[in-house]
């Protein structure tokens, strides 16, 4: 390239990179009306040069673009964990307040599995006779598998009408989910202190009547 | 949703998409992902785009959707993901004819000033690709306004004449390698 040449093009350079002083900024414009090559090649270099500045723009706004989606997707993680950590905590308080309640309420109905060699019951003690729809309340039966004296199962099945009555009568009944229990008027207990529970020991079915913690056998048989 | 409704829709998300930054900007972005981008891509999916293609062509329009509207203020016409819609299929005939693959119906006129430029823009990519990252990132200081004092301060030159050289000596390489992409289309 002729030093002519390189100087024209430092020149034109210089105009579209706007780095001229006012008067010769107006030379330069003078001379460019005039001379067909030199405009030319001002063209070209002016087209590369706004091409230069879009391309710019638009890695400018591509990774602003990405940086966008990289924070939309951080944000739609975030809530995602907060949302996670609601639900565990939702949990966590359920169970905290579930613990809180269980010690405050020490008489509340606990499920405790009976050892098949710590039942009391008294087969003499013969109370549950007659029927009655007085004044029924439901008590659920607990249903106990022991095979060969090992506990393999624990569930509430069923539940039974209860009736508390004070004229006795022959019969158990146990049928359409009613049993009625006599007691003498004196020791009537407190229908909560009720609980019926079915044990099958080794195949035979038993159904015991409790009474507080006094266990007492409601039903033998299959 | 009511013609109405839609048009002050668009209306916002394009304002939220000309801030550049911020919560609006973002919502933007969001928005046109989940409603604008499933269309067009399904619609180059279904055009012989494979997805990584259709993905970047979407990305391309996006990106000139914003430089256009948001900074050359050009004015919008149509709905906002009409328009990217219209800048993705001039990409994809664009694509299309550098496979040789006749396009039907014919293209319409341009949409995109950037594609109306005589310096086709994969020449300028490539060839700002090739200046090293010095060069790169001086030039766009340049570009962005930023003094020869500010740039020859940033990039530890002695003094504003010597990164004025580096800025010019950058500008040389570059315009030789458009030069020399242009004469090889030629």
């Amino acid at each position: 390239m002729s030093q002519e040449n390189q100087n024209k093009e430092e020149w034109i350079d210089a105009y579209v990179w706007d780095d001229m002083a006012p008067e010769e900024r107006k030379a330069f414009e003078e001379q460019l009306a005039a001379d067909a090559g030199l405009r030319e090649e001002y063209e070209l270099r002016r087209a590369i040069r706004e091409g230069y500045r879009m391309e710019r723009l638009r890695m400018e706004a591509r990774e602003g673009i990405n940086v966008a989606r990289r924070q939309v997707r951080a944000r739609e993680w975030a809530n995602r964990g907060l949302l996670l950590l609601i639900f565990l905590l939702g949990i966590g308080l359920g169970l905290g307040l579930k613990t809180l309640y269980d010690w405050w309420n020490p008489e509340a109905p606990q499920k405790e599995i009976p050892q098949a060699d710590v039942i009391e019951f008294n087969e003499d003690e013969e109370m549950l006779i007659g029927q009655s729809n007085d004044f029924g309340f439901k008590v659920a039966v607990d249903r106990i598998e022991i095979q060969e004296n090992k506990l393999s199962g624990f569930s509430s099945v069923d539940s039974l009408v209860v009736a508390l009555v004070t004229s006795p009568s022959e019969d158990i009944v146990y049928a359409d989910n009613t049993v009625a229990l006599y007691f003498p008027e004196s020791q009537m207990p407190d229908k909560d202190d009720i609980r019926l529970l079915e044990l099958i020991l080794n195949g035979e079915r038993v159904l015991y009547l409790g009474i507080g913690k006094k266990l007492h056998v409601l039903k033998k048989g299959n | 949703m009511s013609k109405d409704q839609d048009g002050r829709n668009d209306e916002n998300v394009l304002v939220g998409f000309c801030k550049g930054e911020g919560k609006e900007y973002l919502r933007a972005i969001e928005c046109l992902d989940k409603n604008c981008r499933p269309k067009v891509v399904s619609w180059l999916l279904k055009h012989q785009m494979d997805k990584r293609q259709a993905k970047e062509i979407y990305e391309e329009a996006l990106t000139d959707a914003y430089v256009n509207l948001c900074i050359l203020k050009k004015p919008l016409t149509t709905s906002l993901c009409g328009y990217i819609f219209s800048i993705s299929r001039n990409k994809w005939r664009k694509e299309m004819g550098s496979k040789g693959i006749p396009v039907e119906p014919p293209p319409e006129p341009p949409v995109n000033p950037m594609d109306e430029g005589i310096i086709p823009p994969e020449i300028i990519k490539a060839c700002r690709g090739r200046l090293s990252q010095r060069c790169r990132d001086i030039l766009d200081d340049a570009d962005r306004g930023l003094s020869m004092e500010e740039i020859a301060k940033k990039y530890g030159y002695s003094d504003d004449r010597s990164a004025k050289q580096t800025k010019y000596r950058c500008w040389a390489d570059f315009v030789n390698c458009v030069k020399e992409q242009l004469s090889k289309e030629i």
